[in-house]
């Protein structure tokens, strides 16, 4: 059992700080690490990834674009997809989630804008050719 | 030259793989200096995806709002119907608008993102002339942006659906192409070591202007605005070549106060 070493409060086996005083206690292994997120700093380390829910939508959406990509319905899926990865990247989100939809995202977003915009003009498209001044 | 591609028994446009592929290559020539600036593989996939929406959107509306004047010649054209209306006014993209948008795509990615806003410059500017090289093999590809007609230095097109066939035409986006490519290779070597964003973008611009307004007086296509006797591009050549030098003398008077 350890000790705080600022206030003397009795600490918990893996506290990260003392829950009287906020001290780090100096024997814990996670206080070495500098500039501590601030869930690491919470009592359960196995609390979720920030922004996990955006990732997992964005992986959803992903998938649903590429399963759907030979129709238009794709880049209405794909867009939102790599939004929320990006969104969720944004607050944090380092897991294979977020990347796996952002990747499907932008795979079927590819291939929509293949099928769909840069598309031949025997096919349904939206735009016969290109120009690029 | 090929104007579509026959891939699993469907046929896409040249010109978009072409640009998938620019993007591609682009995004992984700069992904060579990921390290330096920091970045992740998802990072490099966000930054090319918004570059590539940047270029799209930018050229696009670019080109939407030059054909604004003659709308009511397209829809005189097109009899009324909304969608072929549509996608005629969106039928084209101009560089300069890509680049534009771009830029901005990216700062509103970095700003979104909490990124150094520099740092992503550094890693965009530098391969985007890369990029632009190889669409321009898109436009040659499908006959868009020719040349003025030359009997001797001239290629004739086969089966454009845009360009005159069988008449020989200067391949102007070939000397375009090849402008990008050593503009390319200059600032490739110029950002090795760190560079202000605004010196790289006016590193790649003003060149580009000069080339660009000597260009177009080899290009052909007749469709496209012109101010004053000289074309659009001509105009906005001259107006990135005043506004890269107002910027050059601002950073330097920036720089030296700090």
């Amino acid at each position: 059992m350890n000790f705080c070493s600022a206030c003397g409060q009795q600490l918990e086996q893996n506290a990260a700080f003392c829950a009287n005083c906020g001290k780090q206690p100096a024997n814990n292994p996670q206080t070495n690490a500098p500039h501590m997120p601030h869930h690491h700093l919470t009592p359960t380390p196995s609390a979720e990834q920030p922004g996990q829910s955006l990732a997992l939508a964005s992986m959803v959406l992903g998938i649903v674009a590429l399963v759907v990509s030979y129709t238009p319905l794709s880049l209405f899926l794909a867009i939102p997809g790599v939004v929320l990865a990006a969104m969720a990247k944004r607050n944090g989100n380092k897991s294979g989630m977020g990347t796996a939809g952002l990747v499907c995202s932008i795979i079927a977003l590819a291939i929509g804008f293949s099928f769909f915009v840069a598309c031949s003009s025997s096919l349904a498209c939206f735009r016969p050719f290109y120009f690029w001044w | 030259m090929l104007p579509y591609l026959e891939i699993f028994g469907q046929s896409f446009s040249t010109y978009g793989i072409i640009g998938i592929a620019a993007l591609v290559i682009a995004a992984a020539t700069a992904s060579l200096r990921a390290k330096k600036y920091n970045l992740t593989l998802s990072d490099i996939l966000l930054v090319t995806t918004f570059a590539g929406g940047g270029i799209f959107l930018g050229g696009s509306l670019l080109y939407a709002l030059v054909q604004l004047p003659h709308l009511s010649n397209i829809i005189e054209h097109t009899g009324g119907s909304f969608g072929d209306t549509l996608s005629l006014l969106f039928g084209g993209m101009i560089f300069y608008g890509g680049l534009f948008g771009t830029l901005l795509a990216v700062a509103i990615y970095a700003k979104f993102m909490k990124q150094d806003i520099k740092n992503i410059f550094r890693f965009v500017i530098p391969v985007f002339p890369l990029a632009h090289g190889i669409m321009r093999l898109g436009c040659f590809a499908v006959g868009c942006c020719y040349g003025i007609e030359h009997s001797t230095l001239g290629l004739a097109f086969t089966n454009s659906p845009i360009a005159p066939n069988d008449t020989p035409f200067i391949p102007v986006q070939l000397y375009e192409s090849a402008l990008n490519f050593a503009i390319f290779a200059a600032i490739w070597a110029y950002s090795k070591k760190e560079r202000h964003p605004v010196h790289l973008i006016c590193f790649y611009a003003m060149p580009y202007a000069i080339g660009r307004f000597a260009l177009e007086f080899l290009r052909g296509d007749a469709q496209r605005g012109s101010i004053f006797g000289i074309s659009t591009s001509q105009f906005i050549s001259i107006a990135v070549l005043i506004c890269c030098t107002a910027a050059l003398i601002f950073t330097k008077k920036r720089i030296t106060r700090s």
